[in-house]
């Protein structure tokens, strides 16, 4: 394993564990994995097998208990959150199941927040493009209650791509949307990935959406697993897993 | 960049309704506040106006010997309007007949405040004049003229000088509050009165400097003065609003007023307080999701730090307008049977205002915002995560320190405000004790059973504190309101208890015999009846059951106040009937 500047994310050998009221609980069982930058990444697993516990680590969001994580040759694991913070701003996008936009902001104003909070000059000017890129400059004054999931979803995109990041987090992004507006959010945030260069790590159920990424790690009680692409998918028998 | 953001958050949310409660809260305790002060304010300064009046100016400085000339320059210097008087007791004679008067020597600019009235004829009716008599002239009152048969153009002599009587003086400013028979007054020129050789070493006069201008110049030429000032020739007499004891009165009533509106302020101190847990909880997400992309602690601090001063301003300016409007309301409803300042505005009951609306805000909303400060990033990722914090002692500090504040600035008294506030803090410790155990008790008596009663129990039980908090904040405020009720009945009761049954509302004074079939004819007419006269006598005291009564006090007694009150009754001409 290395840190060089061509692995975007680098972990070795992280773990989590919480405690609780029956004593510790480890979610994640050592993990080690590189992530190179421009890869696409699915990471896929059944619910509570720790896929979301793993992406709030590697997005700096959450500390680990013991291991080291390095983002764009950055350790995670030695930064306090307002470092922590100032490294999502400047390097991370986020796209999350549920949106997870501002009630209070308008559409355009959403996709401007990141960049205002990175001090990016004209916010408004970038937005607005953005906004246009997926289809809803007409629906920049609108609030996000206004807007259907679907709008909602590309409004999220939009917003995660104003920074320019090396590094996008999606976590389930199709989740909350039915068939016809998942596919166009899938393909818009494709589209986007690939004309913006960014690597992508994307958690997800929906093995169609995994299928579309370079790799498939699989999370399964805790412990990571790498799929080849043309492993059987699990509706047709186990899948062909490697341990990593 | 967060001045933008802050901006835009507080006017979406102002314009979608979501800061409506919290805004209310604030606009409820600045315009009760401001309503309240800025009326006792105009009140107050009425009063102030009017006993202004009965001295004659701003500032009086009496002294038994004549003022420096220096003195009067240095408050000329420091802009200060000057006057100056010499008050005596002296005979006057006309022909063969004299009379013991008031001699008034007055100078150009006598009187500072206030009004000279004078008529053509004796008890004639006063009119407000602006000139003073010439050199030579001298205007007296009615009842020298009448017991000298007097007539205007008559002269009379003063010590040594001759004075043509001009006008008939009706009334002078500051010809002090006794009711009863004082002697006739005698308005002259200052300029002359050496010429009337009355005023000689040990001559009982008063040498009088008036003073009006601003207060700070006062208080600055007072400042100068005071040192050089001996108490045993000095006297320096000023109409300060807690000074006089209808002042007095009004200042406790503001305090009474302003501790009652306490009630309002605690009432809307609760709704800010729930009001801003609500919208803390609210913006946990968005405080997640700045977070998230990027936003530094500091960031987020600014953002919902500026949102409350934006929420507080907007609030104090609604509020600050209602207060002016209510107050100006109560003014010209009450304008008809109280005297009230025609000036309007007063910067002390503003600040006053500003200092609750900024004091309610800023410490309600400081535990929930600092529990929104606190809410992790990682919330984005999974929604139950909440806020860190555990301890309310920052709560209950913060509520607690800014009902304090408020009732010493309302009260100007940290003992009562201490008194009030540790019963308060007793009282509160007990209803917590209460309703934590009655919320254990339902949850005690739901168990075992299913439905919506064991449901209720337990949501309640689960926010314990909180359901506790609100419950006591509502039960102090409901009982605040009682004992202002009680207070306020209790109070006008005590005061009418105090007077004897039957006590007239008014009395007249000064009748002579001559006027009392006019008097009782203009009565009648009126259906009142005038049930007695009491015949009225000035004379001093001299001895008590043989024993002779001493009017030499010691400095010991002097210190005492009802050392002083004996020797004001005993020691000086009384009103005896």
């Amino acid at each position: 394993m290395s840190k060089t500047p061509e692995n975007m994310i680098t972990t070795k050998n992280i773990t989590k564990t919480v405690s609780t009221s029956e004593g510790p609980l480890t979610i994640l069982q050592p993990i080690s994995f590189d992530v190179k930058a421009s890869e696409t990444v699915a990471i896929v697993g059944a619910s509570g097998s720790g896929k979301s516990t793993l992406l709030g680590l590697l997005a700096g969001l959450d500390e680990v208990s013991t291991g080291e994580i390095f983002l764009d040759g950055k350790g995670l694991h030695q930064m306090d959150e307002e470092q922590r913070a100032q490294l999502r701003g400047e390097k991370v996008g986020f796209i999350f199941q549920s949106f997870m936009l501002v009630q209070s902001l308008t559409a355009l104003e959403n996709i401007m927040l990141p960049a205002e909070i990175r001090g990016l000059d004209n916010p408004k000017k970038l937005a607005e493009e953005l906004l246009a890129k997926v289809g809803l400059e007409h629906r920049g004054g609108h609030y996000p209650n206004q807007l259907s999931g679907g709008e909602q979803q590309r409004v999220a995109i939009a917003r995660a791509f104003i920074t320019q990041p090396k590094i996008l987090f999606a976590d389930e992004p199709t989740g909350n949307l039915d068939a016809a507006n998942g596919e166009r959010v899938e393909n818009l945030l494709f589209d986007l990935n690939k004309s913006a260069d960014t690597t992508l790590i994307l958690v997800t159920h929906d093995n169609q959406l995994a299928d579309k990424c370079e790799r498939q790690l699989v999370m399964q009680a805790g412990e990571l697993t790498e799929r080849s692409n043309d492993a059987p998918r699990p509706s047709n028998g186990k899948p062909q897993l490697k341990a990593i | 960049m967060w001045l933008n953001l802050a901006w835009r958050l507080f006017r979406h949310e102002a314009k979608r309704g979501e800061l409506t409660i919290i805004l209310a809260a604030i606009v409820l305790s600045v315009a009760s506040v401001l309503s309240l002060s800025l009326f006792s304010e105009r009140l107050q300064q009425a009063l102030t106006d009017k006993t202004a009046q009965y001295i004659a100016a701003d500032r009086v400085l009496d002294s038994r010997k004549p003022i420096p000339v220096e003195w009067r320059d240095k408050a000329a210097e420091m802009g200060l309007n000057t006057a100056k008087t010499v008050y005596t007791r002296s005979m006057v004679f006309a022909d063969e007949d004299m009379l013991l008067v008031d001699l008034r020597s007055v100078n150009e600019n006598y009187p500072l405040v206030g009004e000279v009235k004078i008529s053509e004829q004796a008890f004639g009716v006063g009119e407000v004049t602006d000139e003073l008599p010439a050199l030579g002239e001298t205007w007296v009152e009615s009842q020298l003229m009448q017991q000298l048969g007097l007539a205007l153009g008559d002269q009379i002599y003063v010590g040594e000088l001759a004075l043509t009587i001009t006008k008939v003086l009706s009334e002078v400013p500051d010809s002090g509050f006794g009711l009863f028979g004082s002697n006739p007054k005698v308005l002259m020129r200052m300029e002359q009165v050496t010429e009337t050789e009355v005023l000689g070493a040990g001559s009982r006069a008063t040498y009088s400097l008036y003073l009006t201008g601003d207060k700070t110049q006062l208080d600055d030429y007072y400042e100068w003065l005071e040192p050089q000032m001996d108490n045993e020739l000095h006297y320096w007499m000023s109409v300060e609003d807690d000074e006089s004891p209808i002042g007095r009165s009004v200042a406790r009533a503001e305090q009474y007023f302003l501790l009652a509106s306490l009630l309002a302020i605690v009432l809307a101190s609760v709704a800010i307080a729930v009001a801003a847990q609500r919208y803390s909880q609210r913006h946990y997400d968005p405080v997640a999701i700045m977070k998230t992309l990027g936003a530094s602690r500091k960031m987020v601090q600014q953002v919902y730090l500026l949102q409350i001063i934006f929420i507080t301003t907007l609030g104090i300016l609604i509020g600050g307008a209602i207060g002016f409007v209510v107050q100006q309301g109560v003014v010209s409803l009450v304008q008809e049977q109280v005297s009230v300042s025609l000036q309007t505005w007063y910067w002390g009951p503003v600040w006053i205002s500003i200092f609750t609306g900024v004091i309610c805000a800023l410490l309600f909303s400081l535990y929930p915002l600092l529990k929104l400060f606190s809410i992790p990033p990682l919330r984005v990722l999974r929604k139950d995560l909440g806020s860190n914090m555990s301890s309310r002692i920052i709560q209950f500090a913060a509520a607690g320190g800014a009902i304090l504040i408020l009732m010493w600035a309302y009260s100007q008294n940290i003992k009562i405000s201490a008194i009030l506030f540790s019963s308060g803090a007793v009282l509160v410790a007990a209803l917590l004790v209460v309703t934590t155990g009655l919320i254990w008790l339902g949850r005690r008596l739901g168990q075992g059973r299913m439905g919506a009663w064991q449901l209720a129990w337990a949501r309640i039980q689960r926010r314990a504190m909180d359901n506790s908090v609100q419950l006591i904040s509502f039960s102090i405020t409901i009982m605040l309101l009682l004992v202002v009720l009680v207070m306020r009945n209790d109070m006008v009761e005590q005061w009418r208890d105090q007077l004897p049954e039957g006590t007239p509302n008014y009395f007249l004074a000064n009748i002579t015999e001559t006027q009392k079939p006019m008097m009782e004819e203009h009565f009648a007419s009126y259906g009142v009846e005038v049930k007695e006269y009491y015949p009225v006598i000035r004379g001093r005291f001299v001895a008590v059951n043989d024993e002779k009564i001493s009017t030499e006090v010691s400095k010991e007694e002097e210190d005492s106040e009802e050392a002083r009150n004996r020797r004001d009754s005993l020691g000086r001409e009384a009103n005896l009937t």
